[in-house]
């Protein structure tokens, strides 16, 4: 991000700050919450097991600096142990893994601010500087119209991260607002731009989105490519609601970028059962995506960096949740991909141990042939315990 | 939109005080009406605490603060404990949204999810969020007259005219003198029993009696029963202007 639009956003937030009227300071309430968490996670890599565990902290402050002016901030230190590093063959085909050196990555301990902005309302609209989460869509797992720090597929509900962006909110109706935001990366003419409307109607929840950001997507050089932004152009809207007693939404976007023109959509529905059983069924299709293996070395390289979400153009996600007690939760998870036939299998058990005591077990079971997007034997799964404060 | 609120927290009831000795003498419908003109208000706020306690001994707190306004837009926002802190929830007509702090989005709850508990409680979202107007959704059959607690009741039998309501049948027992209900049976389609609560505590606010503990028991989960508990409740207050927004939702203020 250039000094120059990463200074404005910083004065953007003092200048929020700085005009909260004398008396607010009198009714300031802040709130100190957080848990800390630590994982085990095992996974297949060649003809043995890889072990890492970390321990995650999470402290988030937010403060109210009387009505209409609210700080929010989260505080993140995850350290890792164990096998982090890892080479990248592991995650590919053999016939790719062959042709290329090996390339290894290490999971790199996080010290970082999750967020950290400043709200300010005034009345008319709503001021947002700082790192936000900039997070919308209909969609459960896949999120075309998101156009910033991916969901991890393996565990959608999982935090968000935010990224940093000053933006403004108006409300038209109190079910209708237009949102327009700038995230900083390099010059303006560089920075990402976002206008996204959404209005509720007869029942339906639908936005409209309109932005320019720019990326650097993986090329197939591995190691050696330069990493030069592209513009990307991209329009979408979804629609949410229920129709015949089901939960349905259709989320899409239509983006140009470079010499390439996709569209991704997804549709989904759900629906719970009388005994609290929730049925989740999401299809996704990604036009950037392979009709099937083999799959090109940049395309795996795109997928395993988050540019892509899908190696294939048809993905499918399926969900199985039923509640045992008020304490217990089963689930059966699935992501397949329909272009190739390879699927995941994500067993979910998590059980309320205490008032702020969570356990979490989840399994990766793949399933598919050499080459295909879930081919690999790279099963796995993670124990998981985080106590809130 | 009906400006009225039959208030209640997690959908709890609400009434004034309205002592009618002539009661025999109305038709059921008649006392649905009575409750209905009662039990509503235009605004209130309150501050709750919600009580889940375990078969085996173990008890898990929760509060929370509401604002509800008319008989269709409400807000909750849970302030208590850490693990749920900060998670709001608005309803608005027969739309409602959850907003998830540490994803920083509001998600659509639709009108099947309104069956899954609330934060592990025996309310399910349907219980808090759903407030029909007694005398226009339900058609009641007059079952007869009971002594519960010590005081007389009127025991009603309801019937949804609505499909979209959670409980398509409920059975009532109305406090013939102060018309509140201080039991409710409701029942699946089917005819088997859901949910029971009891209702208690009654006080007297303002001009009003209202039930300031309510407790649910879930007959299809029988390892738990929930209460909830008033802590504070306020009447016809005036309310933020944009308090019932998903601007609100999401920016907490």
């Amino acid at each position: 991000m250039r000094s120059t639009t990463r200074l404005a956003v910083a004065a953007c937030a003092y200048l929020a700050l700085a005009i909260v009227p004398d008396g607010a300071a009198a009714q300031q309430q802040v709130r100190f919450t957080g848990y800390l968490e630590h994982q085990f996670a095992t996974s297949r890599a060649g003809d043995g097991w890889t072990m890492i565990d970390y321990d995650r902290l999470r402290v988030d402050v937010n403060a109210r600096a009387g009505r209409g002016t609210r700080a929010s901030a989260a505080v993140v230190y995850q350290l890792y142990r164990g096998d982090t590093e890892r080479d990248v063959r592991d995650f590919l085909p053999d016939d790719l893994a062959a042709v290329i050196g090996s390339t290894s990555v290490e999971l790199e301990d996080l010290h970082l601010l999750n967020h950290a902005y400043v709200r300010l309302d005034p009345g008319p609209f709503e001021i947002t500087a700082g790192k936000q989460y900039l997070t919308w869509g209909a969609g459960f797992a896949f999120n075309p119209t998101e156009l910033f720090r991916p969901k991890n597929l393996l565990e959608p509900s999982y935090d968000r991260e935010g990224i940093g962006a000053l933006s403004a909110k108006v409300p038209l109706a109190s079910l209708s607002d237009v949102m327009v935001a700038l995230v900083p990366e390099g010059g303006f003419g560089e920075s990402g731009k976002v206008l996204r409307a959404r209005h509720h109607v007869a029942g339906f929840d639908l936005s409209a989105l309109v932005a320019e950001v720019f990326e650097s997507p993986v090329s197939g050089d591995l190691g050696t490519g330069a990493e030069e932004l592209e513009r990307r152009f991209a329009i979408g809207g979804d629609v949410s609601g229920e129709l015949l007693g089901l939960g349905v939404w259709v989320e899409a976007t239509w983006s140009n970028r470079a010499d390439e023109r996709w569209v991704e959509t997804t549709v989904g529905g759900n629906y719970t059962l009388a005994d609290g059983t929730l049925l989740m069924l999401e299809g996704y299709y990604n036009g950037r995506g392979g009709s099937g293996e083999p799959y090109p070395l940049e395309l795996w390289l795109q997928r395993l960096s988050g540019d892509m979400r899908s190696l294939g153009k048809g993905m499918a996600y399926g969900v199985v949740n039923r509640p045992f007690g008020q304490l217990w939760t089963v689930g059966l998870s699935t992501l397949a991909n329909v272009s190739d036939g390879s699927f995941v299998l994500i067993p979910t058990l998590s059980y309320a141990f205490a008032q702020n005591v969570d356990l979490v077990f989840n399994g990766a079971f793949y399933v598919g042939a050499d080459g295909t997007e879930f081919g690999g034997d790279n099963h796995g799964g993670f124990l998981r315990g985080r106590v809130y404060f | 939109m009906n400006q009225r609120t039959r208030l209640g927290a997690l959908g709890l009831l609400l009434f004034t005080a309205s002592p009618l000795s002539a009661a025999a003498q109305l038709s059921p419908q008649d006392v649905l009406e009575r409750i209905d003109a009662n039990m509503t208000i235009q605004t209130s706020w309150s501050k709750a605490e919600m009580t889940i306690t375990y078969r085996d001994g173990d008890v898990r707190r929760l509060e929370f603060d509401s604002w509800a306004q008319g008989t269709d837009q409400s807000f909750l926002e849970f302030t208590s404990p850490a693990r749920d802190a900060g998670s709001r929830f608005l309803r608005r007509e027969d739309a409602m949204w959850i907003f998830l702090p540490r994803v920083g989005k509001s998600v659509r709850i639709q009108g099947h999810m309104l069956r899954q508990g609330l934060m592990g409680s025996d309310f399910s979202y349907g219980d808090a969020s759903e407030n029909p107007s007694m005398a226009e959704d339900y058609e009641a059959v007059m079952e007869g007259e009971e002594t519960l607690d010590g005081r007389l009741t009127y025991v009603l039998h309801l019937t949804a005219m609505r499909r979209d309501l959670a409980y398509p049948s409920i059975r009532i027992w109305v406090d013939a003198e102060r018309w509140i209900p201080l039991k409710e049976e409701r029942f699946a389609r089917s005819g088997k029993l859901l949910k029971t609560a009891l209702l208690s505590d009654v006080r007297q606010v303002g001009d009003r009696w209202y039930p300031f503990r309510v407790e649910m028991n879930n007959a299809l989960q029988t390892d738990t029963r929930t209460s909830l508990q008033f802590l504070e409740l306020e009447f016809d207050v005036t309310a933020p202007d944009d308090v019932f927004t998903l601007r609100y939702l999401e920016s907490g203020f």
